[in-house]
């Protein structure tokens, strides 16, 4: 009797997982403490207070533990705790891929990990399957689990990055904040990582599947994560029969058009706007520019997201008439970096004179909250619409006068705020070094500043502004002049 | 008794002798209101910002107008605009008499209204116009209520220079405070029994105010030719001057003066006379100082805009003095005025705006109207796209592109198959052709590229092409106008853009 009753008593304490038939994963599923501190992009030579914040993880093979980057970014400590263990671990981040919401870190003494079994991975889950999220959601400390059904399969937007879009899966498990970096299983099989929700949807959550696992592994495996591959190319659909006959494409025949090429990218000086796209990696593209990929269609830009740079893409394009055959060298795109949200790194700027510069980044306009509507029209003109219509701004970094610090040596003038600087003293402004450089080498009694519209422009006596420079940095507080 | 005491009777009697005279002004002058203020009863139906076939639901306002001689009515223009029919009331009594446009300014604001039956106006005496503004003191707004009189007190607060309802002109507007409740419908205000301005605009109890300057201005021009018409205005953008190290920079000495001239706009006056980073020093003789103000001889302290609008022609020669690259030049500058047709993106489009139904696409002109019609936060909410045009973009108009084509929607039918998304796309060109207005649109589809019409988008639109069958174009539109009850396929501009500045290509 007291042995039935002993092992109900422990059935219990197991808790949902036992019961789940998940017994014996929990071992392997990691709460992260991340103790983060991040820029202020507003004030830039200053920081934030320091956030704690939780999440998931899991061990895998090769001593380290797998969770979402945004668990563990901007760290300052990361603290693992493990399963019925109260010891907190310190630990250190070994690779992260900002633009996969994917990391993988460590302990710090690797003695920690030699009795945790790593969880395996499995594929793709079926549609409609089942699957359970373990994690230690927002609520409590231990571990635990939800069950739900395979949803959707279908790419999204990273919400880590805002700019990446990638294969996801979509359940109705309960995925909470907590969840975050935790293993979602089938038949003891890791088939994903849980990663975000849809706040305005109840009973949507998603998970980061196999195929962008997997990419993420074999990234590293050479020791540095490179990140995706960009093709570098905007299509659009076809489904009207006119362009088609316009092209020259024969009955049956289906494709995209090419509609931009961005410049610096892995398409640049291979793909041509007006290219007609017929097959990639040997798949036909449909008029809407997808691909059959196993049951489902995925737009032909998946392909390439399941390669590494370095590959080399093929693509089948009708050009002028002619069919052509062209083989792209796949490479990233940094240039497109300032459009996503940053991680792990401070604020570029430089003060001078009392004015603040800075680099134009997202980070920038999200200070103004809902920044799409409420960042002044000035900086959206420029990080918007700008470089669709000049191209060749793309690969440049533009600076923005973000504000004045007053002082004599600037107060009794028509400064703006907010106005994005061209030209230096006649120098064109590529990026804020180049600023410094224009700023810090001339010569002449005055210090022109010209900005991108309606022909505004600044002068400050040089020699006064040199002269106060220290003092204005004493006086606002400010340690450093610039972080380049 | 004292000598005051022997004084006092005598006071009492001046003082008992003035307020008759004070009084019988007071019902002269009432006089004077009921026989010239007339009230406007106006139905307007502004057109569909998404379909710019139909006339939106009428709405209704009520104005007033004053009678200013040859049975001509003095209005606003903001009052009238739109307006489908009008009909007066005469001694606060509706008439059955229809109103029509004579005459209307939007530069200043201003219409002239008759009426085709004369004996509509029987007992009617037109007002006068004072010679000038006064500077203080108390004026009286009037208007009719019911058949009540109203004539409220408004007291002269200041003068600002602002600029009209919808145009680039600048010119001094009159400010009171005011007993009238809910004014601002173009209520005369009087001196005694003379007009002295018209108000057009009022928040609680503050009125702004058309001051007669210009109200006579406007009546002495409408008689004119074409030419002589109108208000100038210098056009240019310009920022205050004060910041020492500027100034010094561009080679002042001493306490800046003076504003700084930013952009001259092609086809303004100033193009080919000002340049970018010019201090302009004086204006017609004026000296300017570094805020923008002159000194006017009874006005006081106003912006320079209004000494060109108040005094000056479209056609004078004025002489002004800047400071270009530390040099002092005397220059002439020709005055013109600023019409819309030299804005990119206009701020107001008399009548229908000009649209084109191609193959269901839906192309029309962008305006400000179009950029309003998206509510009190359009200048957030509007489509980032056309939000940049306007404010970033005006810049871009030349000879041969006058104004922004933009695709808003498509009707869908199996003809445009693929293309039902698009919404708000600036279209660049038409089967090669440059678009810069609705005439380039027909005439761009009359020679399609072998057997296509090609409509190539702007850079930043979501797709860089539409391409359409060319042969079954013309039944596919007629379909689709039966379909979606379009009576016309095209509407043109009602009148051609002025011409611009000919050959000075400005420095904006």
């Amino acid at each position: 009797m007291r042995c039935l009753i002993v092992l109900w008593v422990l059935a219990v304490a197991a808790g949902p997982v036992a019961a789940a038939g998940l017994a014996g994963l929990e071992a392997s599923v990691v709460r992260i403490v991340n103790f983060s501190q991040r820029g202020d992009w507003a004030s830039p030579w200053e920081l934030d207070p320091v956030a704690e914040s939780a999440g998931s993880g899991f061990v895998i093979d090769g001593g380290l533990v797998m969770t979402n980057a945004h668990v563990v970014s901007d760290s300052r400590q990361l603290l693992i705790y493990f399963h019925n263990d109260p010891v907190p671990h310190v630990a250190e981040v070994v690779h992260i891929g900002h633009d996969c919401d994917l990391a993988l870190v460590r302990p710090l003494d690797p003695a920690v990990m030699a009795a945790v079994p790593p969880l395996q991975f499995g594929g793709l889950p079926e549609l409609g399957s089942t699957v359970d999220t373990l994690g230690y959601p927002a609520g409590g400390l231990q571990v635990s689990s939800t069950r739900g059904v395979v949803s959707r399969i279908e790419e999204q937007l990273y919400v880590h990055s805002a700019k990446d879009v990638h294969a996801t899966v979509q359940t109705d498990a309960a995925i909470n904040s907590g969840n975050s970096g935790g293993p979602v299983v089938q038949e003891e099989r890791v088939v994903g990582v849980a990663f975000q929700a849809n706040l305005g949807q109840e009973n949507v959550g998603f998970f980061i599947p196999d195929e962008v696992i997997h990419r993420f592994l074999r990234d590293v495996e050479d020791g540095t994560y490179e990140g995706y591959p960009e093709l570098g190319i905007a299509v659009s659909g076809l489904e009207n029969p006119a362009p088609r006959a316009r092209a020259g494409m024969t009955e049956g025949e289906s494709g995209a058009r090419v509609d931009r090429v961005y410049r610096l990218s892995s398409a640049d000086g291979l793909v041509r706007e007006g290219d007609i796209v017929l097959r990639v990696n040997g798949q036909t593209v449909a008029n809407d520019g997808s691909v059959a990929d196993g049951k489902l269609r995925i737009p032909f830009g998946l392909l390439v997201d399941r390669m590494l740079i370095g590959d080399s893409v093929a693509m089948h394009i009708l050009r002028d008439g002619a069919r052509l055959d062209l083989l792209v060298p796949l490479k990233g795109l940094p240039s497109m970096d300032s459009q996503g949200n940053f991680y792990d790194r401070a604020p570029r700027y430089f003060v001078y004179g009392g004015l603040v510069f800075v680099a134009l980044d997202r980070e920038v306009l999200k200070t103004y909250g809902d920044w799409f509507y409420e960042a002044p029209k000035e900086l959206l003109h420029e990080f918007i619409v700008r470089p669709l219509l000049e191209p060749e701004l793309l690969g440049q970094e533009r600076v923005v006068l973000l504000r004045r610090l007053r002082h004599p040596v600037n107060s009794d003038t028509a400064w703006h705020r907010n106005q994005i600087v061209e030209r230096v003293n006649g120098r064109p402004i590529d990026s804020l070094n180049t600023l410094v450089e224009a700023l810090e080498q001339h010569q002449g009694d005055y210090q022109l500043i010209e900005f991108a519209t309606a022909r505004r422009f600044g002068v400050l006596d040089r020699r006064k502004a040199n002269a106060a420079h220290a003092e204005i940095l004493e006086r606002y507080g400010i340690q450093r002049d610039r972080n380049l | 008794m004292s000598r005051l005491a022997a004084l006092a009777p005598a006071l009492a009697l001046l003082v008992v002798a003035h307020a008759p005279a004070r009084a019988q002004a007071a019902v002269e002058s009432r006089a004077v209101y009921q026989r010239g203020v007339v009230g406007l009863e106006i139905t307007f139906q502004a057109w569909d910002a998404d379909r710019p076939w139909t006339k939106n639901t009428p709405g209704f306002r009520d104005a007033t107008a004053v009678l200013v001689g040859d049975g001509r009515l003095l209005t606003t223009a903001q009052m009238v605009d739109q307006a489908t029919f009008m009909q007066i009331s005469t001694f606060g009594k509706p008439r059955s008499v229809e109103a029509r446009i004579l005459e209307i300014d939007h530069d200043v604001n201003l219409a002239l209204l008759t009426v085709d039956q004369p004996d509509a106006l029987e007992g009617l005496e037109p007002v006068r116009l004072a010679k000038g503004t006064p500077t203080s003191g108390v004026l009286r707004s009037v208007r009719w209520h019911g058949q009540q009189l109203e004539s409220a007190a408004s007291r002269i607060t200041r003068f600002v220079v602002e600029r009209s309802w919808a145009s680039r002109v600048e010119h001094a507007f009159l400010h009171m405070r005011t007993d009238l409740n809910g004014g601002g419908w173009s209520e005369p205000v009087f001196d005694g029994d003379q007009l002295v301005a018209i108000t057009v605009s009022q928040s609680e109890e503050n009125s702004r105010s058309i001051p007669v300057e210009i109200l006579s201005a406007f009546l002495e021009r409408v008689d004119e030719p074409d030419q002589q018409r109108g208000f100038p205005t210098l056009g240019i953008l310009w920022q205050v001057n004060r910041d020492a190290a500027v100034a010094g920079f561009l080679g002042q000495a001493g306490e800046p003066t003076g504003i700084l001239v930013r952009q001259v706009p092609w086809g303004s006056s100033g193009c080919g006379v000002l340049k970018a980073r010019d201090i302009l020093l004086e204006l017609d003789g004026e000296p300017i100082d570094a805020e923008g103000y002159f000194t006017h001889p009874r006005l006081g302290q106003l912006k320079f805009n209004h000494l060109v609008a108040e005094s000056h022609r479209k056609g004078d020669v004025i002489s002004v003095k800047v400071l270009r690259e530390g040099q002092v030049r005397k220059l002439d500058m020709l005055l013109r005025d600023y019409p819309d047709g030299l804005d990119l993106i206009p701020s107001y489009t008399a009548g229908s705006p000009p649209y084109a139904i191609a193959g269901g696409l839906v192309l029309r002109e962008l305006d400000l109207s179009y950029l309003a019609s998206w509510g009190k936060d359009w200048s957030k909410i509007a489509p980032i796209q056309l939000l940049a045009r306007y404010y970033f973009g005006q810049e871009a108009q030349t000879a041969d592109r006058r104004r922004t084509i933009v695709l808003t929607a498509v009707l869908p039918s199996p003809y445009n198959l693929g293309y039902q998304d698009l919404r708000e796309e600036v279209v660049e060109r038409i089967n090669g052709r440059t678009i810069g207005g609705i005439p380039d649109v027909v005439a761009a589809l009359a020679a399609p590229l072998s057997g296509f019409h090609v409509f190539d988008l702007a850079r930043d639109s979501t797709r860089g092409q539409v391409v359409l069958d060319a042969a079954t174009f013309a039944a596919a539109t007629a379909e689709i106008l039966e379909l979606y009850g379009v009576p016309a396929a095209v509407r043109l501009p009602a009148t051609p853009l002025p011409p611009g500045g000919g050959e000075c290509s400005g420095e904006f």
